[in-house]
């Protein structure tokens, strides 16, 4: 009889421990909403460059000016990232931390292995350079007819994975004509073509004595040796050029993988860039 | 393997289940161990990895539930614990010309929901397979798990009777 008391106590411990972690169970994660305060709009671009399409999304937040110039952000992988850091912009500007400015964010993700990669290689067909010159000479131009942007060269570029690959290789190039001044790198692929990146930092170091842009760069720790490796070395790379006017800030983001670290890095990214 | 997927890691688990009634179908408390590695990352002829270790170690305790119908048994459980990472080792470019070394250790907290359907061989031995869903929001500190496993029963009150 005792037994039976002492096993129907087991049971009730039991089943309250389950009611108790329920609500852990139903807090699981959602895909980012876009809860922003502003506007958002969305256009179609064909270039002529690329003989393809690309959605652009866009973010006018809070402070945006319509009287004069904006900062423009631009976003890759708009697809799948533009809600994200629409709403890390929005939180920002709310709290006054962002300058005016307008943010974009470059869609047709599915090609991203041809528009991101400086090289042909066994995962992309090196259509970065194309890429490039469709930013600067197809969707800028678009972009100030549209709305009021700042027409210097002050720009700020986000990508993660690919896409921090293809921010490092316009970081790399050069700075007459580059509109970009400000980068936030996250989880950049250093592996893609043995490194070839690498040989992009190295191949602007030989060329220029200055690199006067904002850079921020970011790694979960999760994401194993290669890009542990590699992310200290560029840092310590690009570091040890003494660029006059370089300003770099890298971190590490810990408890975080490739994918789980890229919010923050964008987030600590803005944080760095426009406060620096 | 592209930018952003995650490895496939391989590796092994135990489980020592105590059923908590001896019903037909009945709750479960278990005590889970699973460790995996990645040995490969994303080494390449000229850019590879030296004395690499990058695995995830997993104790956890499981809350469950296991039905049964002749000679097949479902288990519903919600493991919670810990996963523990540990990478390390060496990175050779011989490509761009370097070599770094890597380490990274750090523990989290780590809670899921699994499935296990078994095979009754006998009244000792049973065959199957078992899933782990973690439900925390970054899966490369507890990624995904699929198994299969060989469960051996010591005591079998239930069909003695």
């Amino acid at each position: 009889m005792q037994t039976e008391e002492i096993k129907s106590r087991k049971i009730l411990i039991i089943k309250f421990i389950y009611i108790l972690f329920i609500p852990i169970l139903l807090s699981c994660s959602k895909d980012e909403n876009l809860e922003v305060i502003g506007v958002v709009e969305e256009f179609s671009l064909q270039s002529n460059i690329i003989k393809d399409s690309y959605p652009i999304y866009v973010y006018l937040p809070e402070n945006y000016s319509y009287d004069s110039s904006n900062q423009l952000i631009i976003g890759l992988d708009g697809d799948t990232r533009f809600n994200a850091i629409a709403n890390l912009i929005s939180d920002k500007t709310q709290n006054g931390s962002m300058p005016p400015s307008i943010l974009i964010s470059i869609g047709n993700n599915k090609n991203r292995n041809r528009d991101y990669t400086p090289t042909s290689y066994d995962y992309g067909t090196g259509g970065a350079n194309n890429f490039y010159q469709f930013i600067k000479e197809e969707l800028i131009p678009e972009l100030e007819s549209r709305y009021n942007l700042d027409p210097s060269n002050n720009k700020t570029l986000i990508g993660h994975s690919f896409g921090g690959l293809f921010t490092q290789y316009v970081m790399a190039q050069n700075r007459q004509d580059n509109p970009f001044n400000k980068f936030i790198a996250s989880g950049t692929s250093y592996w893609y073509g043995s490194g070839v990146i690498f040989e992009y930092e190295q191949n602007y170091a030989n060329e220029n004595i200055d690199l006067d842009v904002t850079f921020y760069n970011g790694m979960g720790t999760l994401e194993g040796g290669v890009m542990l490796a590699s992310f200290e070395e560029m840092n310590e790379r690009i570091e040890n050029r003494s660029y006059p006017n370089f300003k770099h800030k890298n971190e590490l983001i810990e408890k975080s993988g490739h994918t789980g670290s890229a919010n923050t890095i964008f987030k600590k990214g803005l944080d760095y860039v426009f406060n620096n | 393997m592209g930018a952003g997927d995650e490895s496939f890691y391989y590796g092994g688990y135990s489980k020592f289940i105590v059923p908590l009634s001896n019903k037909t179908n009945y709750f479960t408390l278990s005590f889970a161990l699973t460790a995996y590695f990645d040995f490969k990352g994303e080494s390449e002829p000229n850019a590879y990895l030296v004395d690499d270790i990058d695995m995830r170690l997993i104790p956890t305790v499981n809350f469950g539930y296991s039905l049964n119908f002749n000679k097949v048994q479902l288990n519903f459980e919600v493991p919670i614990g810990l996963s523990y990472a540990h990478t390390k080792g060496a990175y050779v470019n011989e490509t761009i010309g370097f070599e770094r070394d890597y380490s990274n250790n750090e523990v989290f907290f780590n809670y899921g929901f699994s499935f296990s359907p078994k095979y009754k061989i006998n009244n000792s031995n049973s065959i199957g397979l078992t899933t782990f869903l973690p439900f925390i929001k970054d899966k490369a500190q507890s990624g995904y798990q699929i198994g299969i496993g060989l469960t051996k029963t010591f005591a079998n009150n239930v069909y003695k009777k």
